[in-house]
């Protein structure tokens, strides 16, 4: 598998196929920096959880058709927080435009990458997107004493 | 992930170990395809020894609670880990389907609801 990994001692930076067996890869490591940072048990999970929905958000919809697509991640370990940038170079994803589900919104009827957009805006202190002529870039955020 | 399935007093349990995520909901939701039926649409979920679950996971166990009450029957789910709780409740899954402490809870609540409803 064509990796670019590089490990600065408070950075991790990756490349990789957009391909569903290697989220749990991408997940794993920011989940053993955050342990690294002291996160509670509870914000690591948070961490691995918006990842994967993230993730898997974009081989999803980022990549429909496409099965050579790329994501880059970079997580680097801040005093206070944990920031999470994953590029990804097909279709534009805005999550500004999908909005927050109603409280009882039936589950199977939210739009696809709603329910996954919902976890990650619940259990991240921060998210941002971001397209440029570089990618589609999404930076999410983990605070400490969250 | 690993599935194993037993069938105790007509009740299916399926338990399930690992990791449920998009790349292994699909045999999850395979495995419900080939086991829901009919004959087996009371169905109890055991996820004691569940590590982890995505928002996939929680569309794959829809999924097989659908069928279930399509077949006249019902999904259960038991033993549900703290973090795992989580996302059930974020994505309201614990709104839908009933949840108990144990296994035997769970199987016990389908004789409970034959014998309420007659």
């Amino acid at each position: 598998m064509p990796v670019s990994p590089s490990s600065p001692d408070n950075s991790i930076s990756l490349r990789v196929p957009a391909r569903l067996e290697n989220v749990r890869r991408l997940t794993r490591m920011v989940s053993d920096l955050a342990l690294q940072a002291d996160l509670s048990e509870r914000a690591v999970y948070h961490c691995r959880l918006a990842m994967d929905e993230a993730c898997t958000n974009i081989i999803e919809h980022a990549y429909p058709t496409q099965d050579d697509g790329e994501i880059a991640m970079q997580v680097t370990l801040q005093e206070d927080e944990l920031v999470i940038l994953l590029t990804d170079f097909g279709l534009p994803y805005d999550p500004a435009n999908v909005p927050h589900p109603p409280t009882h919104a039936p589950l199977d009827r939210m739009r696809p990458g709603g329910l996954g957009l919902h976890i990650m805006r619940t259990v991240m202190d921060d998210i941002q997107y971001r397209v440029s002529n570089s990618g589609n870039h999404l930076r999410m955020v983990k605070r400490r004493l969250s | 992930m690993e599935i194993e399935f037993e069938v105790q007093d007509g009740i299916g349990i399926v338990h399930i170990k690992g990791d449920l995520n998009a790349n292994t909901s699909p045999e999850l939701t395979t495995f419900f395809e080939e086991n829901i039926d009919e004959e087996h649409a009371n169905i109890v979920i055991d996820m004691k020894k569940l590590d982890y679950s995505s928002s996939a996971g929680v569309r794959a166990l829809l999924g097989a609670a659908r069928a279930a009450r399509q077949n006249g029957g019902d999904l259960r789910i038991a033993a549900v880990p703290s973090l795992v709780a989580r996302i059930f409740k974020l994505s309201q899954f614990d709104r839908i389907v009933k949840m108990f402490d144990t296994v035997e809870e769970a199987v016990q609540s389908y004789s409970a609801t034959e014998s309420s409803s007659g």
